[in-house]
């Protein structure tokens, strides 16, 4: 099953199942479908609960909002993560404030979806990921699926869930097949944060402890594979931990994966200072202080802009091939 | 001479192409910009050009769906050459030369091996592994064990950790201190030395046995360490003969203090002294020099403890407590408020010593218990 596949299908069974669901977003009616064609075909069996809309992502926002007051479960497909920009407000200062505004009385179970990321030479303003604007917002869940797992699983639960959720997708990923079971050398388990979204731990060995901890999320997580294999091939091992509800944190998990080796690396592929490496390297230097053999490396984008041009994004772009030579040197 | 077509990316959007129409079949001749194929996107139908003359074979038939970058199709000079998609390997090591791993770098590196006498006596294979490192290095006269060296990398101490200590002893106390070190900030173990041969050029725990007790002075002289700590825990007297043997050389001895034990204020600690896990000095204690603490051991505020002591797991003594010299304490013992103990007394398992004990006592606890077969 392919990533784009199961949100689809995710999003066709939510709305069979829930009358109360309503997806609507700009263009994602068919035959366009959506930018990135999540929503294909759903016109067709909902068609007075799937909806198009103008240009206006903050009033797409609100709208949510109201609707969730009134007791529905709205899913907005905002066309690019860049203009979550738009929405903040709305975020910030409404679905996330209401249930303790109004003493409880309510809940505003919206889920906001919206890809994120470069790699396709989409230029400065379609390119970003910016969801570490929104990580550490209290009474907000950001959920990103990566390659591993069930991506429309988490859709459906993200949507079930009742507070405000930000579920950032991935545009290189759409295409990407997911990964379920072990293949490839790697072994996969998953454990549970504290509201049962998945941490997956992705290892390239069958006994004894890593000789590092590679942490990541999202997009990033194509890359767990490749670097896998190429550092089995080094004889070295390595534990991926890939949560799927990036903020808040499963501060719990992943200090245990850092234990085992003593050596982490962050990655992520938004721009580097105040992300979401250093809320990870903040907890675990409380949390793991004396464990950790090195200080935690973070890789991310340069804090600067996305270029347009493929072969100066390439570069501004964390690599699998950046990461393998961290590591490299990380364990020198 | 065989040139390739690959799949152009015409919107940013899609990662594959349809191949719509094939124009000039597998086997026929084409010129230079003729159109071979068309192909389908979304957005536009886009027509496939011949780059150069010759003859085309297609890798795809009509109605494929082909990846942007993937090899289309070939044009050969001749109908006769041997035409097939282009075979891109993952990069392989040069022919000839071996190619370690990166923790078969890092093993002979720590050994002192050189790569290069590695890569020639085992240039028949296209890898090195850790194994092979340590093959050779058993069969070249510096013998390593497999199994002590397997968790090599995460026994490399960071460099940030300043003071580097040799250990004296390679046996079981050396286990627990070399476990101890994992957690300090700042010190790391770089050599152990041992009297008994049998472990010269071994590594416990990734920390290499480089001589005997003999050899200290020259490991100094080599700068390999900073300072030095007695890991024999029972034996006080090799305790004392060692530190005073690095006294004469002028060799510091360091205390090796476990991250999870408590020294608090105003206590004060000698030199060489080992505290394991979860003990306490209290405030305004005094230890000596070379004392030797297991894990929970508890010496109250305000006691005095003398120099070369060994203590076994759980000896807990209240405030005010004196104890001399090389004395010597088996496990979980409770020692009452201002009690002194003689020096070079050995107080056993158990025991509540409540009343003062003179020098070179032997105090045995009396057990009483029955031990009785439980019935089926």
């Amino acid at each position: 099953m392919k990533y784009l596949a199961s949100l689809n299908q995710s999003l066709g069974r939510l709305l069979a199942e829930d009358s109360r669901v309503v997806v609507f977003g700009e263009d994602i009616l068919d035959p366009y479908g959506g930018a990135f064609k999540v929503t294909r075909g759903l016109q067709e069996q909902h068609p007075d609960r799937v909806l198009t809309t103008p240009i206006s992502e903050a009033a797409l926002v609100a709208l949510a909002n109201g609707m969730a007051l009134r007791g529905l479960r709205p899913v907005v497909e905002i066309m690019f993560g860049d203009f979550l920009s738009l929405c903040m407000d709305q975020i910030l200062n409404h679905a996330t404030k209401f249930r303790a505004m109004y003493n409880g009385q309510v809940t505003v179970p919206i889920t906001v979806r919206t890809p994120m990321g470069g790699g396709r030479g989409y230029g400065p303003t379609h390119s970003q990921s910016i969801e570490k604007l929104f990580l550490g917002v209290p009474y907000l869940d950001v959920i990103s699926p990566s390659v591993f797992g069930d991506a429309g699983e988490l859709l459906e639960r993200a949507v079930r869930r009742d507070c405000p959720v930000l579920f950032i997708e991935h545009k290189l990923l759409y295409p990407a097949e997911l990964i379920s079971g072990n293949s490839d050398g790697m072994t996969i388990t998953s454990q549970s944060d504290s509201a049962a979204f998945p941490v997956f731990r992705v290892q390239n060995y069958e006994t004894g402890n890593p000789d590092v901890t590679l942490i990541t999320y999202g997009g990033m997580g194509r890359f767990v594979p490749e670097i896998l294999r190429h550092l089995a091939k080094e004889e070295l091992r390595v534990l991926a931990c890939v949560p799927t509800r990036i903020s808040p944190l499963p501060c719990d998990i992943l200090t245990e994966a850092a234990c085992e080796s003593g050596r982490v690396v962050v990655l992520e592929e938004g721009t580097l200072t105040n992300g979401w490496g250093a809320e990870i390297a903040a907890q675990l230097q409380e949390s793991a202080w004396g464990e950790l053999k090195r200080p935690v490396r973070r890789i991310a984008a340069p804090d600067s802009i996305v270029p347009t041009a493929r072969q100066l994004e390439d570069a501004f772009l964390p690599s699998a091939s950046l990461v393998e030579a961290e590591i490299l040197e990380m364990i020198e | 001479m065989i040139s390739y077509i690959t799949v152009p990316q015409l919107n940013p959007n899609e990662d594959s192409v349809l191949l719509s129409a094939i124009v000039k079949p597998t086997g026929s001749p084409v010129r230079k910009g003729e159109v071979i194929a068309e192909i389908e996107t979304e957005k536009a139908n886009v027509e496939l050009e011949a780059e150069t003359a010759g003859y085309i074979h297609f890798f795809a038939r009509e109605g494929d769906l082909a990846a942007v970058g993937s090899v289309l199709a070939a044009i050969s000079e001749s109908l006769e050459e041997v035409v097939a998609p282009p075979v891109i390997e993952e990069s392989t090591a040069q022919a000839g030369a071996a190619r370690l791993t990166k923790k078969a770098e890092l093993q002979a590196k720590k050994l002192g091996i050189s790569i290069s006498d590695l890569t020639l006596s085992l240039a028949a294979q296209d890898t090195i592994t850790e194994a092979d490192v340590l093959k050779f290095a058993s069969s070249a006269g510096t013998s390593t064990s497999v199994e002590s060296a397997h968790d090599l990398v995460d026994d490399i101490y960071p460099e940030t950790r300043q003071q580097r200590l040799l250990l004296i002893g390679g046996g079981l106390g050396a286990v627990q201190v070399l476990d101890a070190l994992t957690r300090i900030q700042h010190q790391r173990a770089t050599a152990i030395v041992d009297d008994n041969l049998s472990m010269l050029g071994k590594t416990l725990m990734g920390v290499p046995v480089l001589g005997s007790s003999q050899d200290i002075e020259r490991l100094f002289g080599e700068n390999l360490f900073d300072a030095c700590i007695v890991s024999v825990s029972t034996s006080r007297d090799f305790r004392e003969r060692m530190a005073d043997l690095a006294a004469k050389m002028s060799i510091p001895m360091a205390n090796v203090i476990d991250s999870t034990a408590r020294v608090q204020a105003n206590a004060k600690l000698g030199a060489g002294n080992v505290i394991l896990a979860f003990c306490q000095i209290g405030s305004c204690a005094a230890l000596g020099d070379g004392n030797f603490l297991s894990a929970y051991v508890d010496i109250e505020h305000h006691c005095t403890i003398g120099n070369y002591c060994a203590f076994g797991p759980g000896v807990m003594m209240s405030s005010l407590v004196n104890i001399g010299d090389k004395v010597k304490f088996g496990t979980g013992i409770f020692i009452e408020p201002k009690v002194r103990i003689g020096r070079e007394s050995v107080i056993s398992s158990g025991a509540i010593i409540t009343n003062h004990i003179p020098e070179r006592s032997a105090v045995k606890t009396r057990m009483n218990y029955m031990i009785k077969k439980l019935s089926d």
